[in-house]
């Protein structure tokens, strides 16, 4: 990072971090609602991890741009490692890097490897072409990530219906629904590594 | 012919499918800071789809109703029928806990998203010609889901919201001539009445989000009929045309369908994951805990949603004496403070591309560092608003300080005055070296028109 933009950082930070300071003071911790157990059997406040009551909207602030942050993050490294960790070497591709055509047929890129690269005919138009094509690499550990992540998924929807069922405590719905969507993420993350040709297109803007 | 292939066929046959499908193929650059938009696309979908789950159980109303629920302290009290339905969701609704804290952080996070988003398209000069009018409307994007998470705040009608919601009744009333009018109009009578919380709920859930909806539909399709601003390119890009480095009259990208789709789905996963995890764990608003609408009391801690808290900061800082008369016409400080000052604000924040205007079309995005003078005005702004929020906190400084809100007023006046100007000058001499012709080594990251040897590489009459 550019000393000139550190600097720009820390004049921020000088702002952001008092402001964030100020804003958790909020709400001091409160007593816990008491439910009345005999009205309903669900639990929806138990759970296993001490969490605060209530937040100030102050409070909500901080939590909700940290959370933004840490999304932005993850979402940021995942993107990259679609994009490049799982791609095969660029050297040994069957890029389209040498101002030739792919050809539009009706099949999906199955016969990328042998040389004649087929591909998804919405593609290429007269104002569209392809740039970059890589295959994909159908490696044997996309299919064990994939069946992994499969198997996790449906373990986490099969909690969540369970907690539906019974006791509905919120806690335990967030860790499930939570898993649950992490594995949907790392399944279409690792089908796009490991299974999708990566294309790239140059379009004309003004068509 | 397979069945699929028949139906296929049939629909292609009725409304030209075919002909459509090149549409599937449009660029999307793939940078990950162009996916904050798509974050704050998916929490409005999740905010319509979590709102409509509430909406089966919510009352819009205050009539007093026997509760019968649950929570141990409101048992057998006669309560608003809206602060009723809001704790039998809450504590008697198989998963309505989640889902209402999901509907919470969700417009939080739309919100924030949006704010972001905003940060990242000024800051590298995306506003800039030809995308003039999708910044005019993410600006009115980003009021209008303000007051749309403003007139859900009210509506469990408890102490803290309808307390807090109340500033914005006196806002409004303050309003020169039509301040009666207005009020009147969006809070249905004098706050809180048996009108308001039907007035609020019809803004709630149908005339505002339909009026984002439209925006959105139009943000997306000024955005496909432009295409994205791209990120600099390292090289020229070979292909069937070539395609030069600051040729801007090409967008190089991912395939909408599937590169870009399964992208967006990450997102969208992710965007779920995150909403599932703040609403497992952490409460938002929870009125059980503040009691119902109380008009003879008034809780120890007042304040709006944090994205309102600059606003808040300006009613705080701006001195009653500021009111006068103008003809007959009394202006007052709430005026001033509440409407006048963010409403100055929002004005430079909507017109700010035409402030840095620029003649010629860029299709490249900027980076923040090449451009002094507006990533000055972009830090100043964001250390004037940070200032007013903790100005909106006054209470809590002064709490934290030992000491009154009066005794602070002064210096939290001189902060919001002073910090920015500082800040917005530190940025500047940080980058003055590097305005375009500051260090010849340095793209400008603004597109050919800043590169002389690229002038007439066909940007500027595109589109």
């Amino acid at each position: 990072m550019q000393l000139r933009t550190i600097l720009i950082v820390l004049v921020l930070l000088a702002v952001l971090l008092p402001m964030w300071f100020v804003a958790l003071h909020g709400e001091p911790p409160s007593e816990e609602i008491e439910i009345d157990q005999s009205v309903n059997e669900i639990r929806p406040l138990e759970g296993f991890v001490e969490t605060p009551n209530k937040l100030s909207p102050s409070q909500v602030g901080v939590v909700v741009w940290v959370a933004l942050f840490a999304l932005v993050g993850v979402l940021a490294f995942f993107h990259r490692f679609m994009n490049e960790a799982a791609r095969p070497d660029a050297d040994v591709d069957a890029a389209v890097a040498d101002g030739g055509t792919v050809s539009g047929g009706s099949d999906t890129a199955s016969d990328a490897r042998s040389g004649g690269v087929s591909t998804f005919p919405w593609l290429e138009t007269d104002d569209r072409w392809i740039t970059e094509y890589h295959p994909p690499s159908d490696a044997i550990e996309g299919l064990v990530a994939m069946g992994g992540l499969t198997v996790l998924a449906i373990t986490f929807a099969a909690l969540f219906t369970g907690e539906y069922l019974t006791l509905a405590r919120t806690q335990y719905f967030g860790v499930y629904a939570f898993g649950m969507f992490m594995s949907l993420t790392g399944l279409t993350v690792s089908y796009y590594a490991w299974f999708m040709p990566h294309v790239e297109v140059a379009e004309r803007r003004e068509h | 012919m397979s069945r699929s292939e028949r139906l296929y066929d049939w629909v292609d046959d009725r409304l030209d499918a075919e002909g459509a499908q090149s549409f599937l193929g449009k660029a999307f650059p793939a940078e990950d800071s162009f996916l904050l938009g798509e974050v704050a696309l998916f929490c409005f979908g999740i905010l319509v789809l979590t709102g409509t789950f509430l909406g089966f159980f919510f009352e819009p109303s205050t009539t007093a109703v026997e509760y019968e629920g649950s929570v141990a302290q409101f048992q057998g009290e006669e309560l608003p029928a809206a602060f009723a339905s809001v704790l039998n969701i809450t504590y008697d609704v198989p998963f309505g806990m989640l889902l209402r804290r999901m509907h919470h952080w969700a417009a939080h996070l739309f919100v924030a998203s949006m704010a972001l988003h905003m940060l990242r398209v000024f800051f590298t000069g995306a506003y800039r010609n030809p995308r003039e009018p999708n910044w005019l409307v993410g600006t009115g994007l980003a009021g209008l889901s303000m007051f749309a998470a403003y007139t859900g705040y009210a509506l469990p009608f408890d102490e803290f919201a309808s307390t807090a919601v109340g500033i914005g009744y006196n806002v409004a009333l303050s309003v020169p001539l039509i301040g009666e009018t207005l009020a009147h109009l969006v809070f249905g009578g004098s706050f809180p009445s048996s009108a308001t919380i039907p007035r609020l709920f019809f803004l709630h859930v149908f005339v505002l989000p339909l009026a984002i909806a439209g925006l959105i539909g139009v943000h997306m399709a000024i955005l496909i009929r432009q295409k994205h601003t791209e990120a600099e390119r390292d090289e020229a890009v070979p292909g069937r045309e070539r395609v030069e480095r600051d040729d801007g009259s090409v967008v190089v990208g991912l395939p909408a369908v599937p590169n870009q789709t399964a992208v967006s789905a990450v997102v969208f996963f992710l965007t779920l994951a995150t909403l599932s995890l703040l609403a497992g764990f952490l409460p938002v608003h929870n009125i059980a805990e503040y009691g119902p609408n109380d008009p003879a009391t008034t809780p120890s801690l007042i304040m709006p949603d944090w994205f309102l808290m600059w606003g808040y900061g300006f009613l705080k800082l701006v001195p009653s004496w500021l009111s006068f008369d103008v003809l007959g016409v009394h202006v007052s400080s709430e005026f001033i403070g509440g409407l006048v000052l963010p409403g100055i604000v929002f004005a430079v924040v909507a017109l700010w591309p035409f402030i840095d205007y620029e003649s010629e079309q860029r299709h490249f995005s900027a980076s923040p560092l090449a451009r002094p003078w507006q990533t000055a005005c972009g830090v100043a702004g964001v250390v004037f608003i940070m200032l007013a929020s903790i100005a909106g906190m006054d209470v809590i400084v002064a709490e934290i300080a030992g000491t009154t809100t009066d005794a602070i007023k002064p210096y939290l006046i001189a902060a919001l005055v002073l910090g920015p100007l500082a800040a917005g000058a530190i940025t500047y001499a940080a980058l003055r070296g590097d305005a375009p012709g500051g260090d010849p080594e340095r793209p400008t990251g603004s597109g050919p028109a800043d590169r002389p040897e690229s002038a007439t590489s066909g940007e500027g009459d595109d589109d």
